[in-house]
């Protein structure tokens, strides 16, 4: 059976609106989401944009991602088998490229008592 | 068309050991720029790692015995001037993280809470809650409360910036937008971590590709012990949704906490009592040998015998061991079902090497934190590796920032030497025949080093390695390919990075061949015995080779 990510996809650079592109690939027991992404970078498509240097294993938060609608860490999601997802980077962080997100720089406030995040690239 | 940043310090790495030095010097009043391959508290190393932070903290321990503790199980080969500093700062260091934030595990009477790891003679495991991505969250807090230092993240150091035999700067990839930039420094901090990409199964993350690393050994940073690179016995092979997950088999087998089991593959007892992680690796290596290894080359975790019960070890696994609630969530029960695990490169000990101040043999190059040789000799005890991120952090950036103090700044004509990475940049997106991508050529490289450098080696199979390494960095390296994207390409990155792997490999493969004995992580086949008298491996890059000796290990005066 095969599964189907279909991925939010936007460079900046080039795009003037994102677009979704649909890979199709053979399910395989166990296969995480975040794995899935680094198998389509490696084999169907190099141009994907996401970040690969995570974790893996659900302790720095930096995978999660929409998936369906719902915030998850791309490292928990088991993927079943004959069915599609809609991917889609965190909502209200701005886009680098595609899934890639800027987290922002950390800064405090020392008025108002309190952290704040200073971000850069497209807020959609 | 570029941009010059000019600081006291750079800090080039943005994991435990690199926000720290930035937070020292900016603590002295320097101003600081941080460069961090990735976003910070979210990639490197540090927020991979387990909770056990080392620091004679209980009553009738001591700095001296946690020295004497450390120097023990580096089984010769770490230098007794670090060690010795280790020890001696790692307490005020902890104290220092619970001022930025930080909490540890404490007992009622709000002592610390404590574990015994092998080797140690006094429990002296503090446990940090979040894990190394409380540690490092707990930096950055700190770091945010500081405007005098920049982070740059998403930034690769591609080379460094060498004047009259010192180092000056750095020259970096800005990932997001694909522009090179110049930073010109007082001193620069190199913190960028382990080289454990090399080895195909690991429990790091896929950015240890240690490029930094060779960046050091290009403009003739020393570098030691490469060959010398910990195996964690305990890394979850199987199920692969969960491939690459250290479980700490410290817990797992503490009669006091869960009193588990760890079988081969006939379900069998092989490891009696509480190993270090080198005779544990030993172990596996025998069962291998026999045919007796689990189908992946490991071992299973077993606590469905433990004494405890099931409330007793759910409340335990939930209080010790960060992984059960994340192996829980990709459907693995540590209460329920053996779990197969494997030995996978976990922490290079080797690296470059530095002094008590993390002063390297290059004038204006410090370093500190697993970047750096000769801490912990030959094997490493759990925990010190997380202290040692935070006491040579502090002890380099302090060195650095009495250095600086005597440089001035002399601008300088940077423009050939952006340009220079602009070309390889463009050569590696030209069009060629056969399409050669950077992480092909990580797998390929990954096969040869783990076949014969990897828990076993010898000299007939090193010097095939040396050889096949040379010649994919002959033939493949000048074809590597990439897709014609300028914002946030990793692709770019994975070049670089795949470079300096190609430079590494060689350089671990030349001081394998060259420690001809078997000592705590290395073990020569031809060689089974230890030498009387140990002694570094060093390397360092003379007239466009590498030049190979072997020098002693530092004894305290």
């Amino acid at each position: 059976m095969e599964t189907r990510l279909k991925i939010f996809r936007f460079n900046p650079d080039v795009d003037t609106v994102p677009y979704y592109r649909t890979y199709t690939f053979p399910w395989t027991e166990g296969l995480t989401l975040l794995a899935a992404l680094r198998m389509i970078y490696t084999t169907l498509d190099p141009t994907l944009g996401f970040r690969n240097y995570f974790c893996g294993r659900g302790l720095c938060n930096g995978c999660r991602m929409n998936v369906d609608g719902t915030v998850k860490k791309a490292c928990h999601v088991i993927l079943e088998s004959g069915r599609e997802y809609v991917v889609e980077p965190l909502r209200n962080y701005p886009v680098i490229r595609d899934l890639v997100i800027d987290f922002g720089i950390q800064r405090f406030d020392p008025e108002r008592g309190k952290e704040f995040h200073v971000r850069e690239g497209f807020l959609l | 068309m570029f941009e010059v940043k000019k600081t006291d310090i750079l800090v080039i790495g943005g994991g435990g050991a690199g926000i720290r030095a930035a937070i020292a010097a900016a603590e002295l009043g320097k101003k600081v720029i941080l460069l961090s391959k990735g976003p910070l508290s979210r990639s490197g190393i540090t927020p991979v790692a387990g909770e056990g932070v080392e620091g004679a903290v209980n009553p009738g321990d001591s700095p001296a015995l946690h020295y004497q503790d450390t120097i023990k199980a580096g089984r010769g080969l770490a230098d007794e001037d670090l060690a010795y500093a280790l020890a001696q700062d790692a307490v005020a260091r902890i104290h220092d993280l619970e001022t930025y934030g930080a909490k540890f595990k404490k007992n009622s009477d709000g002592s610390y809470a404590t574990s015994v790891r092998p080797g140690q003679s006094h429990s002296r495991n503090l446990f940090i809650i979040g894990g190394g991505y409380g540690l490092a969250a707990s930096l950055f807090r700190q770091m945010s409360r500081l405007p005098i230092i920049q982070l740059i993240d998403d930034a690769m150091a591609l080379k460094l910036l060498v004047r009259e035999g010192k180092v000056t700067g750095a020259v970096y990839l800005k990932i997001r937008t694909g522009e090179i930039h110049v930073i010109g420094a007082g001193a620069t901090v190199l913190a960028v971590g382990g080289y454990e990409e090399l080895w195909p199964f690991t429990d790091t993350p896929p950015d240890t590709t240690g490029e930094g690393l060779a960046m050091a050994y290009k403009i003739g940073a020393r570098l030691m012990d490469l060959e010398m690179v910990q195996f964690y016995p305990g890394v979850v092979v199987h199920p692969p949704a969960a491939r690459g997950w250290l479980v700490q088999y410290e817990y797992i087998l503490n009669p006091d906490i869960l009193d588990g089991r760890v079988l081969n593959g006939r379900g069998e007892v092989f490891v009696q009592g509480f190993p270090a992680r080198d005779e544990f690796i030993r172990a596996i290596r025998d069962q291998n040998k026999k045919g007796t290894a689990s189908p992946h080359g490991g071992f299973y975790v077993d606590l469905t015998q433990s004494r405890y019960s099931q409330e007793v070890l759910t409340e335990r696994l939930t209080g010790w061991l960060h992984q059960f609630t994340n192996l829980k969530q990709v459907g693995i029960d540590l209460r329920k079902h053996r779990v197969e695990m494997a030995p996978a490169a976990h922490y290079c000990l080797g690296g470059v090497q530095i002094d008590e101040f993390g002063q390297t043999n290059v004038p204006g190059l410090f370093a500190a934190g697993e970047v750096s040789a000769n801490v912990h000799g030959a094997n490493r005890l759990s925990g010190n590796a997380l202290s040692e991120t935070q006491v040579f952090g502090q002890r380099a950036a302090q060195a650095a920032c009495e250095y600086a103090a005597g440089e001035s700044f002399i601008p300088e004509d940077y423009e050939a030497r952006v340009l220079e990475e602009y070309k390889n940049i463009r050569h590696w997106k030209e069009a060629k025949g056969d399409v050669l991508r950077p992480i092909a050529l990580k797998s390929k490289l990954q096969a040869v080093v783990d076949r014969y450098a990897g828990l076993e080696r010898d000299e007939k199979g090193l010097s095939r390695a040396l050889e096949e390494v040379r010649k994919l960095r002959a033939e493949a390296l000048p074809n590597l390919s990439i897709s014609p994207i300028r914002r946030f390409c990793y692709e770019v990155q994975e070049a670089y990075e795949v470079r300096g792997m190609m430079d590494l490999a060689e350089l671990v493969i030349l001081s394998a061949l060259e420690r001809r004995e078997t000592r705590g992580h290395h073990f020569r086949l031809d060689y089974p015995e230890t030498l009387e008298v140990p002694y570094h491996t060093s390397i360092r890059f003379l007239d466009g080779t590498p030049q190979l000796s072997q020098i002693p290990v530092t004894k305290l005066k």
